[in-house]
């Protein structure tokens, strides 16, 4: 008789379907007058044959629709996305315009101009007071000094 | 592009669903695995080469059951396993449910020794497949898978065949 563990792979060789007709013939020999090893072999036989048969599963038929539109539903959310991206680009851009617009170059030119005149301006303004300021400040000391020297020369 | 999507969709997705239905045990996370593998497939279909797609799709599938399976408690998930709908000609009651108590022998079965079953078993896939989906070398597929069936003949014993 086989030992254990010669049988045990033949179980796996059966149960790999790689038995030929020897091996096939070898294996029921080895269990001939073995009620353990007979069992084992009459269930390692309902044991493929219940595996082979589990191996046949079906997708259910809403799943395979469902996986059959991934493209489209892939390439709409892809779509949606650019569309959403696209959106809030513009809104940023709104945004951003509004409160950090750049000047365009004839604003700056225009502003250049209005700050010339407003410069020139300050200049003629401030050079009208400077002549005031000298000519008042003449007239308030030319006083005094006149009366003093009268008074000096009178007495 | 879109043609390439539903050709690997209509040949791959019975194995992608049939996958995560038996690592969670539950029909609705594994629809929901199955949904979020091929909308990576969309994602990265320029890049995917066809006769290598039924690899990268079984393993973004184990991860993402692997993903799942770590946020929930892994006796809830045998606790409430549920058998997925079979394509299989024979309904008898016999075999429901010898197929019910298998189903909860794989469920109870530790990683990677359920995506071994499931993959070799179940799937059929070829050795050679299941090691480059599982990432691990022919030897070991053999070893993991060897103790694999062995506890699972264990409970297949203890059932009342």
């Amino acid at each position: 008789m086989k030992p254990n563990n010669d049988f045990q792979a033949l179980l796996d060789a059966l149960m790999d379907d790689e038995l030929d007709a020897v091996g096939l013939r070898e294996i029921e020999n080895a269990a001939q007058g073995d009620p353990i090893r007979t069992r084992r072999l009459r269930l390692a036989r309902i044991m493929q044959r219940a595996l082979g048969e589990m191996g046949q599963v079906k997708t259910p038929a809403l799943l395979h629709a469902r996986l059959r539109s991934i493209p489209q539903k892939q390439r709409l959310s892809r779509w949606r996305a650019w569309g959403v991206g696209l959106a809030a680009g513009l809104m940023l851009m709104m945004v951003s315009g509004l409160f950090q617009r750049g000047p365009s170059q004839a604003e700056v030119m225009q502003t250049r101009q209005q700050l010339a005149v407003a410069f020139a301006y300050l200049d003629k303004t401030s050079r009208r007071v400077g002549v005031d300021t000298r000519e008042q400040i003449t007239r308030s000391m030319e006083q005094p000094v006149r009366v003093g020297l009268l008074k000096a020369t009178v007495l | 592009m879109e043609q390439k999507f539903r050709k690997l969709l209509d040949e791959h997705s019975d194995r992608v669903y049939g996958l995560a239905a038996f690592l969670l045990g539950n029909p609705a996370q594994a629809q929901d695995v199955t949904q979020e593998t091929f909308e990576k497939l969309w994602k990265n279909i320029a890049d995917i080469r066809v006769e290598q797609a039924i690899g990268w799709l079984l393993r973004v599938t184990r991860n993402a059951c692997l993903d799942t399976l770590r946020r929930r408690s892994r006796s809830l998930a045998v606790e409430h396993f549920e058998c997925p709908d079979y394509n299989c000609p024979e309904t008898t009651l016999q075999a429901q449910q010898l197929r019910r108590q298998l189903g909860h022998a794989v469920a109870e079965l530790d990683e990677p020794y359920r995506s071994l079953v499931v993959l070799r078993d179940m799937q059929q896939h070829s050795y050679q497949e299941v090691a480059q989906i599982l990432e691990l070398s022919m030897s070991q597929v053999k070893v993991y898978l060897h103790r694999a069936r062995q506890r699972l003949r264990k409970r297949v014993e203890a059932m009342e065949l």
